[in-house]
């Protein structure tokens, strides 16, 4: 049989046929899209933190009473909290603490022309021992110097001229020339600072990690604490400290009165919940995708074995006129593999679609994976091809006679 | 060209076992005419599938053109069941789903043969079966004779040296069915060794041998006995 004959087959039986490639067309859609989604997030989850995950700590608190004075009970907090064992060091967090960004969207601007929309960035207004809470490793550039902090009650509405940024920023910020030395601008207002230190790449900051600007970050010598009820600190263990640390921690800081201490808790866990709601609903596409896998399979083997079981006659009668058994097999492979073709184009077509509308609907994270794309086709394509195996071997192995005689 | 010797053919069903065919030996020349007579179930089809390797025995040895069909593979039997032999069936077997070109242009591809070839073979045995104006129609959308005439065609386009007929006349009328008859005649004067199964005795007086079976046995009868058949 020539694959002319085959496509006049095909077109005769239409209904069948253009069942099969629509059930081919919906598990190339859904499974495609559930391996862009699950791979993309699973490739997330391996991009790497750098950060010491098990040592950074993360401590919130707020502050209820309004005659506090924050500045003191800051000092006194640090003081106490480095003071613990097993505490290399503390710093008061203005803005972000570790991949837990707390007061909104930042954007780091090289211009002041306002139609800039400017880098993600994970902005860290720390005071001094910030830079080594982090663990912040630099590579150009100096550290701050002392009288650069900014902190205190009489400092509230300054702000400091000088900062560090990541690598990844400074590239971004500065493609053509070194970032050392030049002005980034900052905050709504669009201060001025300067770059003194680029440092090592690390994940840092939640909004960052969460617009895929992983290593994004830069380090401000500057603590306000007057703006609200905030009060957060990093703090940096030696490695393998108990995580009984947390609870210490909580308790010392619970002893202060008019303030309370909403969560402590490791960077890594702060990652952990930042993956969550990706995996979720990674996981559930994953799961919708084995009954599609499993619904579509089935119907794929039962239409493909029901297509060829009522051709019985058909086959025995190509038999009887010369085809051999692998002519036949051939044969239906072919014809079910135009079939498969038509329904994965259109599935792919369908996919990409849909992939789409999730990222642009639900700012989930998909984008096509080409070769992911490649494998989810084949996979479908020798799903198909087992379904149409097995009833035509049974179908080329009965003696022609069988059904050449019966008319 | 054809030997067999001793086959036996059973069918085994849960309840009864039929022997189809017991017993038969029987010697086939190049260029024979032989016409197949018998009741009804008495083993006519099931001799004319084992001679055309469409179906297996149980024992005894089929030597066609000396080699011993038992030991081929299905890809060598294929090949000669397209290539030496041609076979019109009882029910006619056309594929539905294809035009009467298309069906006659199937087995012909399995041969290899170019298109243009196969162009020239497909609407000299239309010509020749009178359906040269239909090559585009549907089985379902001729009658039964002319469907008949159809398989016909289809079988000698292949130009078999060896052409099986069951009743190959069983559904036309009697003008129509001599003119067959003629065409069959002309092709085994040809050349074409033609064993024929039929019912009717005054087609089976033109076969130059006539064999009869009989509950699976099959012997050669004299052309004088034909007439004695219940039919
Ligand atoms: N597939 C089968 N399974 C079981 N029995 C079968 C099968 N095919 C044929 N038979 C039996 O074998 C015997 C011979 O059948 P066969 O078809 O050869 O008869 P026939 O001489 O061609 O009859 P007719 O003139 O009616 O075509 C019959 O008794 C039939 O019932
Ligand atoms: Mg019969």
């Amino acid at each position: 049989m020539a694959i002319k004959h085959i496509l006049k087959l095909i077109l005769k039986h239409k209904s069948i046929s253009l069942l099969i490639t629509l059930q081919i067309a919906i598990a190339v859609t859904i499974v495609g899209n559930t391996s862009f989604i699950s791979y993309r997030t699973l490739q997330n989850w391996l991009v790497p933190s750098h950060i010491a995950e098990e040592q950074i700590i993360n401590v919130y608190t707020r502050a209820f009473d309004k005659n506090l004075d924050k500045g003191a009970l800051i000092e006194r907090d640090l003081q106490r909290l480095k003071a613990l064992p097993g505490v290399e060091s503390a710093s008061y967090a203005g803005n972000e603490l570790v991949l837990a960004t707390v007061n909104g969207r930042n954007f780091a601007h090289n211009t002041l022309d306002t139609d800039n929309q400017g880098e993600y960035v994970a902005l860290f207004a720390q005071t001094q021992g910030g830079v080594e809470t982090l663990g912040v490793h630099i590579s150009q550039g100096r550290h701050f110097y002392d009288t650069e902090y900014i902190f205190g009650a009489a400092a509230q509405n300054q702000r400091a001229s000088v900062v560090m940024i990541s690598n990844a920023l400074a590239k971004k910020l500065f493609p053509q020339q070194s970032a050392l030395g030049q002005t980034v601008y900052l905050h709504s207002d669009r201060a001025p600072y300067q770059v003194i230190a680029i440092y090592d790449d690390m994940m840092l900051g939640e909004t960052a990690v969460y617009t895929n600007n992983w290593y994004h970050s830069a380090i401000l010598p500057e603590a306000h604490y007057g703006r609200n009820s905030q009060i957060n600190y990093l703090v940096k263990v030696a490695p393998n400290t108990d995580k009984t640390v947390l609870e210490t921690i909580e308790d010392l800081l619970f002893e202060e009165d008019g303030r309370i201490v909403q969560q402590v808790e490791f960077a890594a866990r702060a990652k952990k919940r930042l993956w969550d709601g990706r995996s979720t609903f990674a996981f559930i596409m994953m799961g919708i995708s084995g009954i599609a896998i499993l619904v579509t399979g089935v119907g794929i083997i039962a239409l493909v074995s029901f297509s060829i079981s009522v051709r019985k006659k058909e086959i025995g009668v190509l038999r009887a006129l010369g085809a051999s058994q692998s002519r036949v097999m051939q044969t239906l492979l072919i014809e079910n593999s135009i079939l498969a073709i038509v329904g994965i184009i259109l599935g792919l077509f369908a996919a990409l679609w849909l992939n789409q509308y999730f990222v642009t609907n639900l700012r989930i994270q998909g984008l096509i994976v080409p070769w992911l794309a490649g494998l989810v086709a084949l996979c479908v394509w020798l799903l198909s091809a087992t379904a149409v195996y097995i009833p035509a071997r049974k179908a080329a192995r009965i003696a022609p006679a069988q059904v050449t005689k019966t008319s | 060209m054809l030997q067999m010797n001793n086959i036996s053919k059973i069918y085994r069903t849960d309840l009864v076992e039929t022997h189809a065919l017991s017993g038969v030996n029987l010697s086939v020349e190049e260029g024979e005419f032989i016409a197949v007579t018998g009741p009804s179930g008495s083993g006519k089809t099931t001799f004319l599938n084992i001679t055309g390797l469409l179906e297996t025995f149980e024992e005894g040895q089929y030597l066609l053109d000396g080699e011993d069909v038992s030991q081929l593979t299905d890809k060598h039997l294929s090949k000669l069941r397209n290539e030496k032999i041609g076979f019109i069936f009882q029910g006619f077997n056309l594929i539905a789903d294809l035009n009467l070109y298309d069906n006659i242009e199937v087995p012909l591809i399995f041969r290899g043969i170019n298109r243009q070839e196969r162009k020239k073979r497909i609407e000299e045995s239309l010509e020749l079966v009178g359906l040269g104006s239909r090559a585009s129609h549907f089985p379902a959308q001729l009658s039964g004779g002319q469907q008949q005439r159809v398989a016909i065609a289809r079988a000698l386009a292949g130009k078999p040296r060896f052409l099986l007929a069951d009743e190959p006349t069983g559904n036309l009328d009697t003008m129509m069915a001599r003119q067959v008859m003629e065409l069959l005649q002309e092709i085994n004067r040809q050349g074409t060794t033609l064993i024929m199964v039929t019912h009717d005795n005054e087609l089976a007086q033109r076969a130059h041998r006539n064999i009869q079976i009989l509950d699976g046995q099959v012997s050669d009868i004299a052309k004088s006995q034909l007439t004695d058949l219940a039919v």
